[in-house]
């Protein structure tokens, strides 16, 4: 297992959330205990850069020219932060959130920091501005959209969070951006300047394909898979944030950018790769927590026709069915927990 | 600290219970300082472990769907004949405890011998995976 990464695999949701905030030890981060990879016979290789694919040699070669073999190869390079190109974005208190590495940069820029600036409205950004409101830190949040998370959970979820952030002292610079940072000083496109000793930017990312186009798999917006979760070279397999699926639900090619559904590719890839034959069928699950206020979603809705309210979402109280043609493509739900398990297996059965 | 706490939920297993006072799907119990959860499936009465093995969320407040329960927090699957994580996010399996059928009443006293997860069709060695994990 070849990773560029310093640290072996964490729990990366803590890295916006708990750990983030300061509330999860030490010791909830390693994703399996020390000792696991030697125990089940993984070469676990960190800082370790891969350079290429031959896939008629069936070798990947290393940064540093060494050729590893490879029966079977599995791609799960995930995403890369997008990093915002306007002067003074590599300051050292100006930070991405990915790795282990970024979210302990951040932590120690945090350290005795008054004000933070998180550039990015989306789940990122709003977990990182969360966090860092726990550490009693003044935030400002600048996002380009007019509503937070509105693309991805509709407006009236999106008016909730937002006052939800609010209520938590969350200062909200909507429809703006940063187009400069000049030391500690963050100017606003609409003029203002807001001075902020640690800069958190959740703008996205991007898939990391150069290696697989590298290598000519097909590429669509992502490493093109079949249900198999295995690309157009046989013998090499993909997972997670880079994949683009063919989805029995949607009945689209999607590619989603969460945990669950990357873990559970996973696992799937893996059984595949042992000779096995499970389709990827998994209904897309994602949580969000902020605050004291957790999100779950199931499904995969980039649009909608119609979102049916069952609750009160200012309550805390509430399922959301977001829907296209009458049928419901996506639930998502606040402490409606039963139900949402209950939307995904109405889902699963569906499929079928 | 331990002998401040609250005592564990619901009935003490390991004095038994009727099963007339069992009619739902899960019923919350304990055992010692444990909190086992008894579940109803078909015609089987299992005990499993009360918490997650991810985040330790409560499965008494889960669902039941045939040999499997899913943990209500993050949909976390588990297999109530082995135990063994299903699905992610948990990756580690939850202990299974021994139901024991005595008359009409059920007790529970100690765990079961881990059971071997189940392998869904044929394995094949398949010589050398490599896994690219991360990269730039």
């Amino acid at each position: 297992m070849l990773s560029s990464e310093a640290a072996a695999p964490v729990d990366r949701p803590n890295l916006s959330k708990d750990y983030l905030a300061g509330s999860a030890p030490e010791d909830w981060l390693p994703l399996r205990p020390e000792g696991f990879y030697a125990e089940a016979r993984i070469e676990l290789r960190l800082k370790t850069e891969v350079a290429s694919i031959d896939t008629k040699a069936r070798h990947v070669v290393l940064a540093g020219g060494e050729a590893v073999g490879y029966d079977r190869l599995l791609l799960a390079t995930g995403a890369e932060p997008v990093r915002l190109p306007i002067p003074g974005s590599d300051q050292p208190h100006v930070h991405v959130l990915r790795s282990l590495a970024d979210c302990r940069a951040i932590i120690a820029s945090a350290d005795g920091a008054r004000r933070a600036i998180v550039i990015g409205a989306s789940f990122i950004g709003l977990e990182a501005a969360a966090a860092l409101r726990a550490r009693d830190i003044e935030v400002h949040v600048v996002g380009l959209e007019q509503r937070p998370m509105e693309r991805v959970l509709g407006a009236e979820m999106g008016d909730f969070v937002r006052a939800l952030h609010e209520e938590h002292g969350v200062i909200f610079h909507l429809g703006d951006t940063i187009t400069s940072i000049d030391g500690k000083r963050a100017t606003l496109k609409s003029g203002g300047v807001i001075e902020a000793d640690v800069v958190v930017v959740g703008v996205g990312v991007r898939p990391r394909l150069a290696l697989a186009e590298k290598a000519g798999l097909a590429i669509d917006r992502g490493v093109t898979v079949n249900a198999y979760l295995e690309t157009s070279v046989p013998g090499i397999y993909a997972a997670g944030d880079i994949v683009r699926w063919p989805d029995p639900h949607s009945g689209e090619n999607i590619r989603v950018e969460h945990w669950v559904v990357a873990e559970r590719q996973g696992q799937t890839a893996a059984r595949n790769m042992l000779g096995q034959r499970e389709a990827f069928d998994a209904v897309p699950f994602f949580w969000s927590q902020h605050y004291d206020v957790p999100i779950n979603y199931v499904g995969h809705a980039e649009k909608w026709d119609e979102i049916a309210v069952d609750g009160d979402i200012a309550a805390r109280d509430c399922l959301l069915q977001y829907k296209s043609g009458g049928r419901v493509l996506a639930v998502a739900s606040i402490y409606r927990d039963l139900e949402s398990l209950r939307a995904e297996l109405v889902m699963e059965r569906a499929a079928r | 600290m331990a002998d401040q706490q609250a005592p564990p939920a619901g009935p003490d297993l390991s004095q038994g219970i009727a099963l007339s006072d069992f009619s739902g799907a899960t019923l919350l119990g304990h055992v010692g300082e444990d909190e086992v959860l008894l579940v109803r499936s078909g015609p089987e009465i299992f005990a499993i472990d009360a918490h997650c093995s991810h985040y330790h969320g409560p499965l008494a407040e889960g669902l039941v769907d045939g040999e499997s329960i899913r943990c209500p927090w993050h949909h976390a699957c588990f297999d109530l004949r082995t135990g063994e994580a299903a699905r992610a996010p948990a990756l580690n399996p939850i202990s299974m405890w021994q139901v024991e059928h005595d008359g009409n009443r059920i007790f529970v006293r100690h765990k079961r011998e881990q059971p071997k997860p189940r392998v869904k069709g044929a394995v094949e060695a398949s010589g050398r995976i490599v896994i690219i994990a991360a990269a730039s």
